[in-house]
């Protein structure tokens, strides 16, 4: 079918009334541009003319183009000489380039193009009766002739040209099958083009109520036509003026109304509502720096405590927001963001400030073995890397160090709706170190697996690794439910062969929305339950206290209510928990005791119990985006000692800066490591009770703080 | 006041005449259309429609990573879809601001106007033809084809086949009681008047007039496509043409 010509050469076409033109390299690129118009003006002529299908005549179409560039050149001569009688035909190409004869009488013609500027361009043709042929005029640019080489002609098809050759083949068989269908049992000969009034008629009904047609006289593969109502697509090239075409209709108003679409992406998950009310979520709707391949991220989060115990050393105990009193700090400053390029990803977000310190100083499992482990990670809070994979929603598989989900809040405070959140999530972990998949089955799940060294630990504490995951639904936008569980872990120093367990199930509920409302805007709760137990190597987590009981149960909930358009909101809300042998309640910095420590003045062991509840007020004012001003009341209470009270936690001397280096000792009154973990032996080494130190612990602790945090 | 009543109705009834003429598909035979009958077909007809989509919000970084992405996508219909100067402009006054409404015009769904064409209906094809549009676009096989035009973006490369390759899970045809039909391929064709997305959906899944109703949805990056036609309009020589 698609044979090969040189350029300008005729090509006589078979059954059907348009073929394709030969292509040459420098035809290709203008296929698109030169075929289909070529075979739309000779189909559209040859189903309109009236002449066409008498029997007698034939078609010739074409196209002129410059010869260097492709593009059609319009408004050329093109006359038509036929050989045989001497005569001419005239018409002019159009905008396109493409020009078209009918009527022609059969025999051989030579068909050539002129336009100023141009070379003038011609081509042999044959017109045979009710056949069409078509021609490629290329005009050459006068000054450029002698310049140009002739183009190869045996070009192959590229795949686009061969895909838009078949399409132009498809649809003139679909026209020949409507043609011969609307014949009925008409005979039709085998190079038969469908350019008849039969196809005419057969393309629209309304026909039916035109004049009716002249006889046909079978067999002649055309029918008599009759003359066509509009021969709209044939250009004036008789001379006669074309009728007038009619007023174009407007298009019908149902043509043209937009219908509703719905305004959410259902394929990114969670992307179909504005979760940015969340608990733990930050609230920016957009992200201010970006670029293709790393996304910035900056937080700064400043504040002012005041406690009211008043503690000389100003120190807080028994939170991991709360650290100084009477002071203003930076609890956080970190720099960070993601890279990604394609599907793999990375995240790195470093933390100077408090944060820096008082993180690290909760993980035991630094303790085993050796290399600085703390020292290795005290300035970042998340660093890893992986990769996304297409899968159903998405599916990652990162490594690294991550921060924890357990206890709903965001590590990062600005993120949240409360500074001080309760015991619930303020002891649970705070980073997790290992490897996490993210699989995403819909837009509203994602089921997270985890692979992880431990509860809330930068190094495996024995033999065991620690599993868990969480499962996080958004059905609506309205509605968050997060579970987390923990297992397998054998996350106590030296004990192992103790394992944890943990559940932590949160549910948020924003039950009232109207965004645009000066007054009440937006109110939202959430809901926190936690469950946990240590088991084996002498513990249990539902024996009796003096069987070594380990658990941990508690809850917390929050009530947030917006103002003038999420321009204020103010939370109440509070917490309790009752955690026997003390494995996560946050040990007191008293002589700098940390986790791997350890303290005499606050014991951890089994079936020693502490029960504390706590409840906040905290009001914010956030007139941008990433921006929040803030302000808290908190009271806390335990039933054991535990806040530090206006004696504080620091040992007399402070000989090495707030601690004699000897935390996991008894400390004497001058401020020297007692030697001894054990009360009596301490009273002994220091000359005495009155000369053991003991920090001043109370049983509560209210606090006022005022800060701001900002978040790009 | 005749000269008022004269100037008032003159107007109205002139529009009216137009309206109520019938459109060419259906008042006047294929072969006789003129390139203006053919843009018609091809620009607003039961078979090529100008829809109101939706660019949904563009998310934020923390928001695609708790969707368990990193970065702005890229591709067809997530690039080059915002306004230039729609991203947040950050003010240097921290202590007063607008709360909830202190947000970029991209945070917020933007609504676009797209055209949706079944390139596969007989009256478009003759049309395309008729209207000299050099290269529709095309895809391999025999089906219902529908293509979106209109979409904004920058020039892409690559293979339209590769570039279609993520959105074609995301189109559906959809019929009352039927189970929803989803497209074998999808292409993405660049043009000079811009991008476009065509969908190639199976000849199996049989539609009649008796569906009354056929559901086009399509998601492109970040523009979310609906339309629904009406089948009864998309007659074509006594024919369903889709």
């Amino acid at each position: 079918m698609n044979n090969h010509k040189k350029m300008g050469q005729l090509r006589q076409v078979g059954p059907t009334p348009c073929r394709y033109p030969a292509i040459t390299r420098a035809t290709r690129n203008s296929l698109g541009a030169a075929v289909v118009p070529v075979c739309a003006a000779v189909l559209f002529a040859a189903l309109s003319h009236p002449a066409f299908g008498q029997g007698a005549v034939g078609l010739v179409g074409g196209v002129t183009r410059d010869s260097a560039s492709g593009k059609p050149v319009a408004e050329a001569q093109i006359v038509a000489h036929n050989l045989d009688r001497g005569t001419d035909r005239a018409t002019v190409s159009d905008a396109k380039g493409v020009f078209t004869f009918t009527n022609l009488e059969p025999g051989q013609y030579d068909v050539a193009a002129t336009k100023s500027g141009f070379q003038r361009s011609s081509a042999h043709v044959e017109v045979a009766a009710r056949r069409t042929a078509r021609v490629e005029l290329p005009l050459q640019i006068a000054a450029d002739v002698h310049l140009t080489a002739e183009k190869p002609s045996d070009a192959p098809l590229t795949e686009r040209e061969r895909q838009l050759l078949e399409r132009i083949d498809r649809l003139e068989g679909r026209l020949a099958a409507m043609e011969a269908k609307e014949s009925g049992d008409k005979p039709v000969a085998a190079n038969t083009a469908p350019g008849s009034d039969a196809l005419v008629a057969s393309l629209n009904p309304v026909v039916a109520a035109l004049p009716p047609a002249a006889p046909r006289t079978p067999p002649v593969a055309f029918p008599t036509p009759a003359p066509a109502p509009v021969p709209a697509a044939a250009p004036p090239q008789t001379g006669a003026p074309a009728p007038a075409a009619p007023p174009a209709p407007q298009i019908p108003e149902a043509s043209q109304a937009p219908d509703p679409a719905p305004a959410v992406d259902n394929d990114t998950p969670f992307a179909f509502g504005d979760f940015t009310w969340l608990n733990g979520s930050p609230r920016n709707k957009d992200t201010v720096l970006d670029t293709k391949f790393f996304t910035p991220e900056i937080r700064f989060d400043t504040h002012y405590m005041e406690d009211f115990n008043q503690p000389i050393d100003h120190t807080i105990v028994g939170a991991t927001e709360s650290f100084r009193s009477g002071e203003v700090q930076i609890e956080q400053a970190s720099v960070g963001g993601d890279f990604h390029w394609q599907n793999v990803r990375g995240r790195i977000n470093f933390m100077q400030g408090l944060f820096a310190t008082t993180t690290p100083r909760n993980d035991a499992s630094a303790g085993t073995g050796q290399w600085d482990l703390r020292g290795a990670y005290k300035y970042v809070s998340e660093a890893y890397g992986g990769y996304h994979f297409n899968v159903n929603h998405g599916l990652n598989v990162d490594a690294g160090i991550f921060v924890s989900y357990i206890g709903l809040f965001s590590y990062y405070n600005y993120d949240n709706w409360t500074y001080q959140p309760s015991y619930v999530s303020s002891n649970t972990p705070w980073f997790f170190n290992g490897v996490r998949v993210q699989w995403f089955p819909t837009n509203k799940l994602k089921i997270e697996p985890w692979f992880i060294n431990g509860w809330q630990s930068y190094a495996k504490y024995n033999g065991h690794p620690g599993l868990g995951g969480q499962l996080l639904w958004e059905p609506k936008e309205w509605m968050k439910l997060v579970l987390n569980q923990y297992g397998y872990g054998q996350d106590n120093l030296g004990l192992p062969k103790t394992e944890r367990i943990h559940t932590d199930d949160s549910i948020e509920l924003r039950f009232y929305n109207n965004p645009s409302s000066t007054g009440l805007s937006k109110i939202a709760m959430s809901l926190t339950a936690d469950a946990g137990a240590q088991y084996g190597g002498g513990l249990c987590g539902t024996c009796a206290p003096s069987k070594g009981k380990d658990s941990f149960v508690g809850w917390m909930a929050y009530n947030r209510y917006w103002f003038k358009k999420d321009l204020w909101a103010i939370t109440l809300g509070g917490g309790e928990m009752s955690n026997w042998g003390r494995y996560l309640t946050l040990l007191p910095p008293i002589n700098g005791a940390d986790a791997v420590t350890g303290s005499p003045y606050f014991p951890q062991l089994p079936g020693q119990r502490s029960h504390m509840w706590d409840s906040t007020v905290t009001l914010q004012y956030m007139p941008r985006e990433y921006i929040t001003w803030w302000a808290e009341m908190g009271y806390r209470h335990a039933d054991i000692p535990y806040f530090a009270g206006r004696g504080g936690v620091t040992p007399p001397g402070f000989p090495l800066g707030g601690t004699n280096g000897s935390p996991g000792q008894f400390v004497c009154m001058s401020g020297a490591p007692s030697g001894a973990s054990d009360l009596p032996t301490a009273i002994t080494n220091c000359g005495g009770k009155a000369n053991v130190w003991f920090p001043d612990l109370r049983r509560s602790e209210p606090k006022a703080s005022v800060g701001v945090m900002v978040k790009f | 006041m005749r000269n008022f009543l004269v100037r008032s109705l003159c107007p109205i009834l002139s529009a009216a005449c137009l309206i109520a003429a019938d459109p060419v598909w259906t008042s006047k035979p294929a072969a006789q259309w003129t390139e203006e009958d053919a843009q018609q077909v091809l620009n607003g007809s039961p078979w090529s429609k100008q829809i109101a989509a939706v660019v949904s919000r563009r998310l934020t970084e923390d928001q695609l990573r708790e969707a368990g992405q990193m970065g702005q996508p890229r591709g067809v219909g997530n690039e080059g879809v915002d306004p230039k100067g729609s991203g947040y402009k950050v003010s240097p006054n921290i202590f007063t601001g607008r709360g909830g409404d202190d947000r970029s015009p991209r945070s917020l769904p933007q609504g676009i106007k797209l055209k949706l064409r079944w390139e596969s209906a007989l009256p478009v094809q003759l049309a395309e033809l008729k209207a000299h549009e050099a290269d529709p676009p095309t895809l391999e096989g025999d089906g219902y084809r529908i293509a979106v035009y209109g979409i904004p973006g920058p020039e892409f490369r690559g293979d339209p086949k590769e570039l279609g390759k993520p959105l074609k899970n995301l189109a559906a045809l959809k019929r009352e009681g039927k189970k929803d039909v989803k497209p074998v391929s999808a292409e993405v064709f660049q043009r000079e008047s811009g991008i476009i997305v065509v969908y190639l959906f199976p000849l199996s899944a049989e539609v009649t007039f008796k569906d009354r109703q056929i559901l086009f949805e399509a998601q492109i990056g970040r523009i979310v496509v609906s339309h629904t036609f009406e089948l009864k309009d998309m007659e074509f020589m006594g024919k369903l043409e889709l």
